[in-house]
């Protein structure tokens, strides 16, 4: 190989890449239990394949591909028979590199560490890295901060400029930064799940003087390390991910002088694949070529764009009066009369008479029978779609299943063999379920291991075709935008309620500010999971103690949080009830705990009462009625009592509020007129009122 | 033999999967080599196959040359310059071998192209007047852009307004060379989304050479107070049309509407013995990213199709005149060149030998 550019001879310096061959997510079950993440293919082509093109392109000449044990024969034996082990070692090599105990990238960095193999700057990057960039630039730009930095830089953070509402953006994935004018990251704020609101630290914008805030911002998942990062996360065992060590490195900046880069890519594509809605879009980007050079007739070198727009092989066939919409890639045989808009036909699959295809994705060897309509689905290889079948929303099949005839399914994973542990009760003795996957059926529902109560299936369902696909009209999440007056107003209440009800003068307002943040989080994510109440109850109390917060905050605080999450995320009235309905076996489980007596009663409704006070200013009508329903749904599961609630109603100021919920307050009435003064445990109330 | 045999495949294989990944290493992380060093590397790694490998005859050696053509051109069908390579050397292996084969007094059969059936007899100094010829048609990549250039001042009058589309390195050369002797004024067309217009103009107006830069849709408004045009290309098919920048073909149109006469520059490495029958013909067109006509930040709108073709035709009629490293010629001769440059046989490589 004739070297092509001396300057890097001269420096003797060798480019070294680390690929982080997992995702530690499981977005992509049950497709992940059959092969490794990085032989998922993408348009037929393995994700592996993808990076070390594009590291090899780019004049890598290590590159150490990280996976988990039980796919290392796999991804190994993939390294040795493609064309990347066939160079010259100091051309390019490829080195697998697996162990038992990762369950996080930072295992994977760390054990990185220990075996030394880092001698300079390197690239870190996550198998599902789609990109046409050129990484020497974006090398030369992190020295170029390292430069700036004195060799402070640890890292500089690719990440690419994409309008809030843009389809390729990850709908769970809220990122935003704090910049100086350098581009050096001041504060990051990575969220996961659907916290919009975002709080700057004041010494972030005081300390230094002109900043700009970006959330118009993507990550690519392409981080530039230096040399040092192996053994920072092997000092910080806690860090699990390059979000937490850009947490962690810019809160110690002032001690440790160690800072972040970002680096923004303006003329190329980059995205990572991180769930099925993404791996989707990226799937039809790289049919619009965004990623050219990295395009289908690139790999499948008989592949070809056609007029109209999509691609047909050699091997392809499709009927004439088959309909072939744009950005559609058919390696396989279409008949006639099917409709096919943006999906990918693998090789040797067959797609029958009259069949509808949209953003559907076919592996190898797969047949759709006549007559089927298939929406925004995975069909991994060796599927057969019996005749007549509509699957929609979300459908992942995994390989060798067999589904219908007739039949239809919704939002559903599937697996051809039954779950190991049983956990799903349909499912015991290893028999497919024909009534519901059609009488050919070879099929099993695969279920995570959480939702296995089964207590609040549907919304579930909702949430995880959400984050997987994108919502139902095709939309996904909208990132910051369109939220973010929504969410000025919830940071002030949140503000004049810490101020107003800071009543304990044994606290410090920082304490509970934080004690409250960490009950959102906490809450927030136990919604999101269907965690546990008692789980939860347990995160509470830790942070209580923490904290040092009087039981009575921890009520109030609460029940502040669990409003804020409900109402926090969404705006409307009927969104607020359907977080609410989700969220309600948490809901009720955490509020029970902490509401055996009356006065803690007492406190929670008082509260609600002010939240929905200082709510009224900047909101709509339809959220406020939501007070009636909330305030039911508690009373109806004896969370509290029909005496507090009235007692309370008859001391509420804010009339406004008290108006919707007239029609509650005298059913209760009549309620207890009819029941009769059973209850003597009022009295006891009229005390407690006094202390508050 | 078999272990020889098979040990000669994978050296073959190893060599080809280098010179391939360079090539599309060269594609993808963008950069574009020019044409010359396209030619030069194929070629270099062509001459080390006749040097190191086993062949016993020049039948083997067409075949081994053959096998790994075609896997080249694969790489990049639309890099018209790799196969225009291996066929020429093809032909060399193959005049060679003809004329070794009826020594040196038959040259006037050469010409008849089954004269010889099967290159199958082994000579011991083909390799030597192979190589020897190979090293001529380095020569001839070598000095093809002074060949061109020396054409400059019989082709360009004093004072005339000479319009160019984008940039390319042959036409640079032969307007720095006209201007030596001519006073001329250059109107440079930007071209559009790769601008490389910019670059040129830059270019000729350092050397300078009194330099207008006027963006695409200008093209026709500009033409009428043109003399001459003169447009580069990135190959000539067989039909004498041009495979250029996309962009070419509308000035090629406004040349003809206001009958400015047209010359191409282009050495003859560049003259394949492909036909255009369609422009959306496989390995004709190139289609690049979106991103150069459409910033993806902007988010995308989901049902239109971006599309940026890299290449235009321009066909036969609308170029009147060639100005190639051996001489001017018009379209209509191209078919003649060809028959002379390449091997019927090898028109087409994919087929079998």
């Amino acid at each position: 190989m004739a070297p092509r550019d001396k300057t890097d001879i001269k420096a003797n310096e060798v480019l070294q890449a680390v690929v982080l061959a997992e995702t530690f997510s499981p977005k992509f079950q049950p497709l992940t239990e059959m092969m490794p993440f990085a032989l998922l293919p993408l348009l037929g082509r393995p994700l592996l394949d993808y990076n070390l093109d594009l590291l090899y392109s780019n004049g890598f000449q290590e590159v150490y591909v990280f996976c988990h044990s039980r796919n290392a024969d796999r991804v190994k034996e993939f390294v040795r028979t493609s064309k990347w082990s066939s160079f010259p070692p100091t051309r390019f090599v490829v080195n697998v590199i697996s162990a038992e105990n990762y369950v996080a990238p930072g295992d994977m960095i760390r054990d990185l560490d220990g075996k030394a193999y880092i001698r300079e700057n390197f690239l870190l990057i996550e198998a599902g890295v789609i990109t046409n960039t050129d990484l020497r630039q974006l090398m030369e730009a992190h020295k170029n901060n390292q430069v700036i930095s004195n060799d402070k830089n640890l890292m500089t953070i690719t990440v690419r400029k994409m309008a809030p509402d843009h389809l390729t953006r990850s709908p769970d994935e809220h990122f935003a930064l704090v910049l100086d004018p350098s581009c050096k990251i001041l504060y990051a704020h990575f969220n996961e799940h659907l916290n919009k609101n975002m709080s700057i630290p004041l010494k972030v914008s005081l300390a230094n003087g002109r900043v700009s805030i970006r959330a118009d911002l993507a990550q690519t998942k392409l981080v530039f390390c230096s040399k040092h990062v192996p053994a920072i996360f092997s000092d910080n065992f806690d860090y699990q991910h390059t979000n937490d060590f850009v947490k962690g490195i810019i809160e110690h900046e002032d001690i440790m002088g160690n800072s972040i880069y970002i680096h923004e890519v303006t003329e190329s594509y980059a995205a990572c694949i991180t769930n099925m809605t993404l791996y989707s879009r990226i799937a039809i980007d790289v049919a619009k070529r965004w990623t050219y050079p990295y395009t289908i007739d690139m790999y499948i070198r008989d592949c070809h764009p056609q007029r109209g727009g999509y691609y047909v092989s050699s091997a392809g066939r499709i009927h004439p009066s088959a309909h072939v919409g744009q950005f559609s890639v058919v390696l396989g045989q279409v008949a006639d009369g099917a409709r096919i808009t943006k999906s990918f036909v693998g090789e040797g699959s067959s797609v029958g008479k009259n069949v509808c295809l949209d953003e559907v994705t076919l592996g190898k060897n797969v047949r759709i029978e006549e007559g089927c309509k298939l929406t925004k689905c995975f069909v991994a290889d060796d599927c057969v779609v019996f005749k007549d079948s509509t699957l929609l929303a979300g459908c992942i099949l995994s390989p060798g299943v067999k589904v219908g005839p007739n039949v239809d399914l919704k939002q559903l994973r599937l697996q051809s063999v039954p779950l190991e542990d049983g956990l799903s009760g349909d499912v015991v003795d290893g028999v497919p379920d024909a009534a519901k996957f059609g009488k050919s059926c070879l099929a099993f529902e695969y279920t995570e291991d959480e939702d296995s109560d089964g207590d609040s299936d549907e919304s579930d369902d909702l949430v995880l075709i959400e984050e997987r696909w994108g919502t139902e009209d095709g939309k996904l999440s909208d990132g910051f935008c369109s939220q973010e007056e929504d969410n000025d107003d919830d940071e002030d209440d949140n503000d004049d309620d810490v101020l107003d009800g800071g009543e304990s003068p044994l606290l410090s307002l920082d304490d509970t500010d934080l004690f409250f943040k960490e009950v959102v989080e906490s809450l927030q994510r136990g919604i999101e999971e269907n965690i546990k109440p008692a789980n939860l109850i347990l995160e509470i109390n830790s942070s209580k103690h923490a904290y040092n917060v009087t039981i009575t905050d921890v009520i109030e605080l609460t029940t502040r949080a669990l409003l804020t999450i409900c109402v926090g995320e969404k705006k409307t009235g009927a969104q607020f009830m359907a977080v609410f309905r989700k969220g309600s076996t948490q809901i009720y489980g955490i509020l029970k705990n902490y509401m055996k007596k009356e006065d803690s009663q007492r406190v929670c409704v008082e509260e609600i009462g002010r939240f929905y006070t200082s709510l009224r200013a900047n909101c709509d009508e339809s959220l406020i009625k939501t007070i009636q329903n909330v305030l039911n749904f508690l009373y109806q599961r004896d969370v509290i009592s029909e005496d507090v609630v009235l007692e309370w109603f008859e001391d509420y100021e804010d009339k406004e509020t008290a108006a919707h919920l007239k029609q509650f307050i005298e059913w209760l009435q009549q309620d207890s007129s009819e029941e009769g003064d059973t209850d003597d445990s009022s009295e006891n109330d009229d005390g407690d009122e006094e202390s508050n | 033999m078999a272990v020889a045999l098979q040990k000669q495949v994978s050296l073959r294989d190893n060599m080809l999967a280098n010179l391939e990944a360079t090539l599309s290493a060269n594609v993808k992380s963008g950069r574009q080599n020019t044409s010359q060093e396209t030619a030069k590397l194929v070629l270099r790694s062509l001459t080390a196959i006749v040097k190191d490998k086993e062949w016993k005859n020049a039948q083997d050696l067409l075949r081994i040359l053959r096998d790994f053509g075609k896997r080249l051109i694969e790489v990049d069908p639309t890099e018209t310059v790799v196969g225009n390579v291996v066929r020429r050397v093809l032909k060399i292996v193959r005049d060679d071998y003809l004329r070794v084969h009826l020594g040196h007094s038959a040259d006037q059969k050469l010409l008849l192209p089954h004269a010889v059936d099967d290159y199958a007899t082994a000579y011991v100094d083909l390799k030597d007047h192979v190589l020897e010829s190979i090293d001529e048609f380095e020569q001839e990549i070598d000095y093809a852009l002074d060949n061109i250039t020396q054409q400059a001042d019989r082709l360009i009058n004093d004072g005339e307004v000479i319009l160019t589309y984008g940039k390319s390195r042959t036409v640079e050369a032969f307007l720095k060379a006209a201007k030596e002797t001519r006073s001329i004024t250059v109107v440079v067309v930007e071209g559009a989304p790769k601008y490389d217009g910019h670059e040129m103009a830059r270019n000729l107006g350092n050397a300078n050479i009194a330099t207008t830069l006027v963006h695409d849709s200008a093209v026709f408004a500009i033409m009428g107070r043109v003399h001459k045009v003169i447009l580069g290309t990135h190959s000539v098919m067989a039909d004498g049309g041009l495979k250029a920048y996309s962009g070419a073909y509308s000035v090629a149109c406004a040349a003809k509407h206001y009958s400015v006469p047209l010359l191409v520059c282009t050495p003859v490495y560049k003259l394949t013995p492909q036909f255009v029958t369609s422009e959306d013909q496989v390995g004709f067109n190139k289609l690049e990213s979106p991103q150069e006509i459409y910033d993806f930040a902007d988010g995308d709108f989901d049902e239109a199709e971006i599309l940026n073709p890299t290449y235009d035709y321009v066909p036969p009629d609308l170029v009147p005149l060639f100005i190639f490293n051996v001489g001017g010629n018009s379209p209509s001769y191209v078919y003649r060149l060809l028959s002379e440059l390449y091997h019927p046989d090898d028109y087409d490589l994919k087929g079998d030998v």
